[in-house]
């Protein structure tokens, strides 16, 4: 797929999968940290959202 | 240039700082744009080279880590592919 | 980082407004980051996906901002008191800095 993306199209992608990379790692991490249960499902709703955002940015530039 | 394998917890600090630094310089630099006081004005002046200082500092580090290399975009690319694929992982 | 760990798990209700914050931050950053890149793209495909997790994003947003409006951490309708707010958070920001 990625020979048919333009070269700024690559580069804001890979910006993208960065940011959301940082933000699944953080989310996991900081998970633990958390006291208030519905802090802690609004943080898992957010690594199930990033999760599959990453695989989908993932299969653009693959 | 050698990489040497940070921690996941490490990678994501430095890699978080980057953001911020980054958010930092944008977010001042409007703040100046919307000020009309002059102390204030000196002051987020003053934030705004600090913040650029800040954003060196942590892309250097992350530069002479091997984490990121801006002159060599294909390497980049495959090595923020495999950050992402240590992100998933993880969780 | 124990000792910064044991001071903000000390203060639960804390840790879980830093953190709220720092999920609302993102949440605002992934928004503007998507808005931009959709107008970088070419690729039809491309502008499907990103389009869609901004819709994603903005949903998220809001469910993390209605969290903390619940909880009193956010207070978009009154200056004053998200200006009582913000003090605090930096006053504790700076004490949890300092030793």
């Amino acid at each position: 797929m990625r020979q048919k993306l333009g070269v700024h199209e690559t580069l804001e992608l890979h910006e993208l999968v960065t940011f959301k990379s940082l933000c699944l790692t953080k989310a996991s991490l900081m998970q633990g940290l958390v006291t208030d249960p519905i802090l802690k499902e609004i943080m898992q709703n957010d690594v199930t959202m990033t999760s599959g955002h990453l695989e989908e940015l993932k299969n653009h530039l693959i | 240039m050698e990489t040497k394998q940070l921690s996941v917890s490490d990678h994501a600090i430095a890699t978080d700082m980057l953001f911020e630094t980054k958010s930092a310089v944008k977010d001042f630099a409007a703040a100046i744009t919307e000020v009309t006081s002059p102390e204030i004005q000196t002051f987020l002046v003053q934030e705004l080279r600090n913040a650029i200082k800040q954003h060196e500092q942590i892309y250097n580090f992350l530069q002479d880590g091997g984490i990121y290399d801006a002159y060599n975009v294909p390497e980049q690319l495959s090595k923020d592919l495999s950050y992402a694929d240590r992100a998933l992982n993880n969780t | 980082m124990n000792k910064i760990l044991e001071k903000i798990t000390g203060m639960a209700s804390l840790t879980d407004q830093v953190i709220a914050t720092d999920i609302l931050s993102a949440a605002k950053a992934e928004i503007k980051s998507y808005a931009l890149a959709i107008t970088e793209t070419a690729t039809p495909e491309v502008r499907q996906t990103l389009t869609r997790h901004l819709e994603d994003a903005i949903a998220f947003h809001q469910q993390i901002s209605t969290y903390m409006i619940n909880e009193g951490f956010y207070h978009p309708h009154d200056m004053g008191k998200q200006l009582q707010v913000d003090m605090n958070v930096a006053e504790n920001a700076v004490n949890v800095a300092k030793d």
